[in-house]
């Protein structure tokens, strides 16, 4: 949306609320903004190679389980202070997201949706069977300084933090070169080769990046929850992050965020429900889904264009 | 390893693998013929578990009865899930299409866990009987006898389906063409509708022939989901029987890795099952490479 002088003033001003925000907020409404704006870091990263490039993974809990498990490993197990231990998220995230993409040369969309679930499938019963990850228990994160200064709000604002950097980033790629690229193979891969475009390269890229916002998402997750548990990174993360991005609106920058803020937030606002909770999530989920084909923000657009006073045509006026 | 530790470990695989392919063969046939990959084809066959325990056994009529009136009505779900989901704003795209099933598998899970979640997991009566047979010096149980064969006759039915039938070779043409397919007088949302009705009573048969061999519980199928993907994708996605060769393969193998290597190395042996096919044969074991057009 920004690129507009209105995007860059609604992206201004939700920036500014969100910093305003946890001054007079209690710890609980904290950690359900931390967790969403975590999410929404991760349903942008996914967007990447979905939205852009039109991949469907359905892997991305397994990087973002990479993220949370090797900041809890790096910092638990080996002592690393935190800083170095999310880089080692990040690089092995990449090392990871190069290799899911090196086949995807030779295999269909379809096939490649089901190599990248297998992927995430594969993490989560990884990490259940080594005593270096917790087995089935988990890792519990020791608290850190940002967590216990000042009620934990240095933890919400680095979250913050880097989640505005994510956007930024995200809306640079997908305005540049990479983004024209990806969404050029996206839409034609023949065109895009014959554009001189390197199809192989741009795949492993989009996944490469995607891996990068997923693992310190997971990193920053593990950190703001502070538990590691494999129950976290199962195959339905993967799932709702796909549904994040596909509810809120693939292809866009804020439909990710918004999508996100659907599958953290309804389960939260549901929870006076209890067992009904999920029956209702997964029901306006279906509703979304099924009636809303473009996402969240193409329903929003629509009810705007609505509401608009349609421009009557000159002949009529005169 | 003995011999009679690798004939049950053969025996095991194939049996799972079985099932795996069963289950691939209604995802192949509803990807091929609406080119919707249905996540929540595993999640019927759990439904239909506790259709047939909390719906139909207590009627009290023969055990072979209420089977069948289960994968009816799991065939009758199976189409309304096509009607109500599927049906409204055809044109969204393959994708949207997807994301509806992961929906419904969302809410069918979600649905299960409330009704029956707190007292899981539940005993299911075999219509096999309990007995074991002895075979070369280890037993089998009638339940996996009969599993292999429901198995084995249901493929069977499948392929002469393809081959012999109108409604069979409709469902080919709609899966080569749809639009070729319409022009030539068939109906192709009607053959969209038979194709959910049939995926609905496989998921059936694939979750009344796993609840009594293991525990029926709301997890029942999630092992299966993934596995019948990965079967579909090894047999090429294009091929039926493909599929059920693929499903074997794989059962086999992740067989034999949970014996030879570990037991927690039995799910990922399934991710480098998976790779190594795709690096070998990317259009899988009985496909055929297509070629990109312009």
């Amino acid at each position: 949306m920004p690129g507009k002088t209105s995007g860059w003033a609604f992206a201004l001003i939700a920036v500014a609320a969100l910093a305003i925000a946890p001054l007079w907020l209690g710890t609980y409404p904290r950690y359900v903004i931390s967790v969403w704006l975590i999410f929404a870091l991760s349903a942008v990263g996914l967007n990447i190679p979905i939205g852009l490039a039109s991949i469907y993974s359905f892997g991305h809990g397994g990087f973002m389980l990479i993220g949370a498990y090797a900041t809890g490993v790096a910092t638990i197990s080996w002592g690393w202070p935190l800083l170095p231990a999310m880089l080692l998220a990040v690089v092995i995230a990449i090392a990871v997201g190069a290799l899911i993409g090196l086949p995807s040369l030779r295999l269909t969309g379809f096939s490649l949706a089901i190599v990248t679930f297998a992927f995430g499938y594969m993490l989560f019963h990884v990490v259940k069977a080594f005593d270096l990850t917790g087995g089935p228990q988990g890792l519990f994160m020791p608290e850190t300084a940002l967590a216990r200064a000042w009620g934990g709000r240095p933890l919400y604002y680095m979250v913050l933090a880097i989640f505005v950097v994510g956007v930024f980033w995200a809306h640079s790629i997908a305005t540049g070169k990479t983004g024209r690229a990806l969404r050029t193979l996206g839409t034609n891969e023949i065109v895009a080769q014959s554009l001189g475009i390197n199809l192989l390269r741009a795949k492993m890229l989009s996944f490469m990046l995607s891996g990068v916002y997923g693992a310190v998402a997971g990193s920053l997750l593990a950190l703001v929850t502070t538990y590691v548990a494999p129950e976290t990174y199962t195959p339905e993360l993967s799932i709702n992050m796909f549904a994040a991005v596909m509810i809120g609106g693939s292809g866009t920058l804020v439909g990710p965020i918004l999508g996100a803020l659907f599958i953290v937030l309804i389960p939260e606002l549901t929870q006076s429900a209890q067992n009904l909770s999920e029956i209702i999530y997964a029901l306006i989920f279906c509703l979304v889904a099924t009636l809303f084909p473009s996402g969240l923000l193409g329903m929003a657009k629509s009810a705007i264009r609505r509401l608009r006073p349609q421009p009557v045509p000159a002949a009529v006026r005169e | 390893m003995s011999s009679q530790l690798l004939a049950s470990t053969i025996i095991n695989g194939v049996l799972n693998g079985g099932l795996y392919g069963l289950l691939g063969l209604a995802i192949v046939l509803v990807f091929r013929t609406t080119a919707v990959a249905n996540f929540a084809q595993g999640e019927l066959g759990m439904f239909a578990g506790f259709i047939l325990l909390m719906g139909v056994l207590p009627l009290d009529l023969p055990l072979w009865l209420s089977w069948l009136i289960t994968v009816a009505v799991s065939g009758v779900i199976g189409g309304a899930v096509y009607l109500i989901m599927l049906r409204p704003r055809p044109n969204a795209g393959h994708l949207n299409m997807t994301v509806r099933t992961l929906g419904f598998y969302t809410l069918i899970y979600a649905v299960s866990v409330y009704a029956w979640g707190a007292l899981e997991p539940y005993r299911v009566p075999t219509v096999f009987g309990p007995e074991t047979v002895p075979v070369l010096g280890f037993s089998i149980s009638y339940d996996q006898l009969g599993t292999v064969g429901v198995t084995i006759i249901m493929a069977a039915a499948f392929l002469l389906f393809f081959r012999y039938t109108q409604l069979g070779l409709a469902m080919r043409a709609v899966a080569i063409n749809p639009e070729v397919a319409s022009l030539q007088g068939i109906n192709v949302r009607r053959i969209a509708l038979s194709v959910w009705l049939i995926a609905g009573a496989i998921g059936a048969i694939v979750g009344l022939l796993v609840a009594p061999i293991s525990f029926l519980e709301t997890s029942l199928m999630r092992p299966y989901i993934l596995k019948a993907f990965t079967a579909a994708i090894m047999g090429g996605l294009y091929s039926f029987a493909g599929v059920l060769v693929g499903g074997v393969i794989l059962g086999v193998a992740e067989s034999f890795a949970a014996v030879a290597i570990s037991i927690h190395m039995r799910e990922p042996f399934v991710f480098m099952v998976l790779l190594l096919v795709l690096l070998l044969r990317p259009a899988g074991i009985l496909g055929k490479v297509q070629r990109g057009r312009v």
